[in-house]
């Protein structure tokens, strides 16, 4: 109740194994008896696939960790959530008018499904939705592959550009467009060169559309309180002793340009702390193996030279470092196992 | 012989790598084939620039609003109106569209050309294939709503449009497969090809003692293999360059 609710982020390239990490972070912590909550935004939902989770986006599922992983972890639980932007939508409108509005107006919809263009701003209000309602000791965010994190961090930006710049924008034009619905909104707009441009663009778009588009500022920024009560949370995510970032790669992983870059355009965003973890080390298994002729040891050197190329990138950013090994089972739960024992 | 091949899976199985290939081995087959990077992603250095596989689409939001108004003042104006600028801002779907129907219209003009297009991984993929079915709700009538059905009908033409699903033996990555191809399905674009990429069969056979940890890939590898039908199975390659791996990856495409 007194101590502030921490973040963990696990960002990192594609296949590097964020969501096990996440996962077993999220069962660590919940086995020291804290009340975490598991959120993933990455539109392929893995998350789904590792915890069982039924058809249940959006809302929140608590998780018995004896289900997932048989016989383990007591009677220790903790809270998942497969992010959905319709859900969040819904949660933002309260409801009531939830289903007119969406009835009523097809850019929204169609904004507010997976995938859709306001993914990235809808979870960043879904991650500060359950931020600010205390509930809980950590919050841990599985994100997707490399880019699309940074889209996220974005976010920050967005807000930002969203209420002072766009919607000033538009919003000049608003007035005279409530006062004479039924009247062309071209007609209305004669004080501006916009008119012009708006007579061109609509050749391209059709005219319903930027009356739509007009329709779904509006009630955005009806909200705009919850969006600009989000764009807080920003200073939570630059508190080192708040939010941590996992900046994850993987040995099997060539991708080491893409992870500086990552690192580089997350830390001109937030300045919360960063931890690379380094996962899918074999070097245990390298070190007991004995080559019996050049085949095997040209083989032997290939593995050891990628644990090693990524070791030296680690001493290149100077971060803190940990490492994960692999686990060599077929099934994510083994996997989740050994992740858990190694924090 | 499609004109359009989109190659995606799950992130990291190496989609990048294995485009380029793809890109080269159609080249030594004769084909006017050219690589594109659908999100402008980091691709290897040694390729960078090189014009006979990298096809730049550096302004084609410009070009593209260029054409449908006919005129280039026109587009430059609108284009740099701060209301446009916010419409663009809004909808980040837009600008995946307008790349599509850039890259639609390359194809259009040059009918020798096949572009291999780098996408993004499953499920923003998914996101990108399902936009111009969202944008032809929205934009019922107009410029763009005529392209889209032009668009469409072009990328449900299995002999146009080609998809390519890449996958690695690991559990998580073959069931984000399956349920890229369910989503494919549904949208009623072609059936995807799936690929298997990093196999590790070939060193297996190669070494006489193998240790326990290849081993136990191996049989990992074989429990996931036998339940599904792969178009084609690339081995893991042992090099850490990305010029080599491509090399030797359009070299197993060739044959």
């Amino acid at each position: 109740m007194n101590s502030t609710t921490q973040i963990n982020i696990f960002a990192g390239t594609g296949g590097v194994g964020k969501t096990t990490l996440a996962t077993s972070k999220a069962i660590f912590e919940a086995q020291q008896n804290k009340k975490v909550l598991l959120i993933t935004i990455d539109p392929s939902l893995r998350l789904k696939q590792l915890i069982n989770l039924e058809n249940n986006e959006g809302y929140i599922n608590k998780i018995l960790i004896k289900d997932i992983i048989n016989s383990y972890g007591g009677d220790h639980e903790f809270s998942a959530l497969c992010f959905n932007p319709l859900n969040t939508f819904k949660k933002i409108t309260k409801n009531h008018d939830f289903d007119k509005i969406l009835q009523d107006n097809r850019i929204l919809k169609i904004l507010t499904q997976p995938f859709g263009a306001m993914n990235e701003i809808m979870a960043y209000i879904e991650l500060s939705y359950h931020y600010f309602s205390n509930e809980y000791d950590l919050i841990i965010l599985d994100t997707p592959p490399g880019k699309n994190f940074v889209d996220f961090i974005h976010v920050f930006e967005k807000l930002n550009t969203f209420f002072n710049f766009y919607f000033f924008e538009i919003f000049k034009y608003l007035p005279s467009i409530k006062k004479n619905k039924n009247t062309s909104i071209f007609k209305k707009i004669v004080n501006s060169g916009i008119d012009k441009a708006l007579h061109y663009l609509e050749k391209v778009t059709g005219p319903v559309f930027i009356e739509e588009f007009i329709n779904t500022i509006s009630i955005l920024y009806e909200k705009k309180d919850i969006f600009l009560k989000a764009s807080t949370l920003k200073d939570y995510l630059n508190n080192e002793k708040i939010s941590t970032i996992f900046l994850t790669t993987s040995i099997d992983q060539i991708k080491l340009e893409e992870l500086k870059e990552l690192l580089k355009e997350i830390s001109s965003y937030i300045s919360s702390k960063k931890v690379l973890t380094i996962n899918k080390s074999l070097s245990e298994q390298l070190e007991s193996w004995a080559p019996t002729n050049n085949e095997e040891q040209y083989i032997k050197d290939h593995f050891l030279f990628k644990e090693n190329k990524i070791k030296n990138i680690a001493h290149e950013l100077n971060l803190e470092t940990v490492y994960f090994s692999e686990n060599l089972s077929v099934h994510p739960y083994d996997h989740l196992i050994s992740l858990i024992n190694e924090w | 012989m499609s004109r359009l091949i989109a190659v995606s899976g799950k992130g990291g199985v190496g989609k990048t790598l294995y485009s380029i290939a793809l890109t080269k081995s159609l080249r030594e087959q004769g084909k006017e084939a050219y690589y594109i990077n659908f999100e402008n992603q980091n691709i290897p250095n040694c390729f960078k620039n090189n014009e006979h596989i990298v096809l730049s689409t550096a302004g084609s939001t410009s070009e593209y609003i260029t054409k449908k108004l006919g005129s280039k003042t026109i587009s430059n104006w609108i284009t740099d109106t701060k209301f446009f600028k916010a419409v663009y801002g809004l909808l980040p779907g837009l600008s995946h569209m307008i790349m599509l129907g850039h890259i639609l219209d390359i194809l259009e003009k040059s009918p020798h050309k096949i572009i291999i297009l780098d996408s993004p991984a499953s499920g923003h993929f998914i996101s990108v294939l399902s936009i111009p079915n969202q944008f032809k709700k929205i934009l019922k009538l107009g410029a763009i709503a005529n392209d889209i059905d032009r668009m469409m009908a072009l990328m449900t033409n299995p002999g146009f449009f080609n998809i390519k699903l890449l996958t690695i033996p690991t559990s998580l990555a073959v069931q984000e497969t399956k349920e890229t191809v369910e989503q494919i399905e549904k949208l009623q674009f072609p059936k995807p090809e799936i690929i298997l990429n990093n196999s590790l069969e070939n060193i297996f056979k190669s070494l006489e003692n193998p240790p326990p940890f290849l081993i136990q890939k191996i049989e990992n590898e074989n429990k996931l293999l036998g339940t599904h039908n792969f178009k084609k199975i690339i081995p893991y390659i042992v090099s850490l360059e990305p010029k080599e791996i491509i090399e030797k990856i359009s070299g197993q495409l060739n044959e």
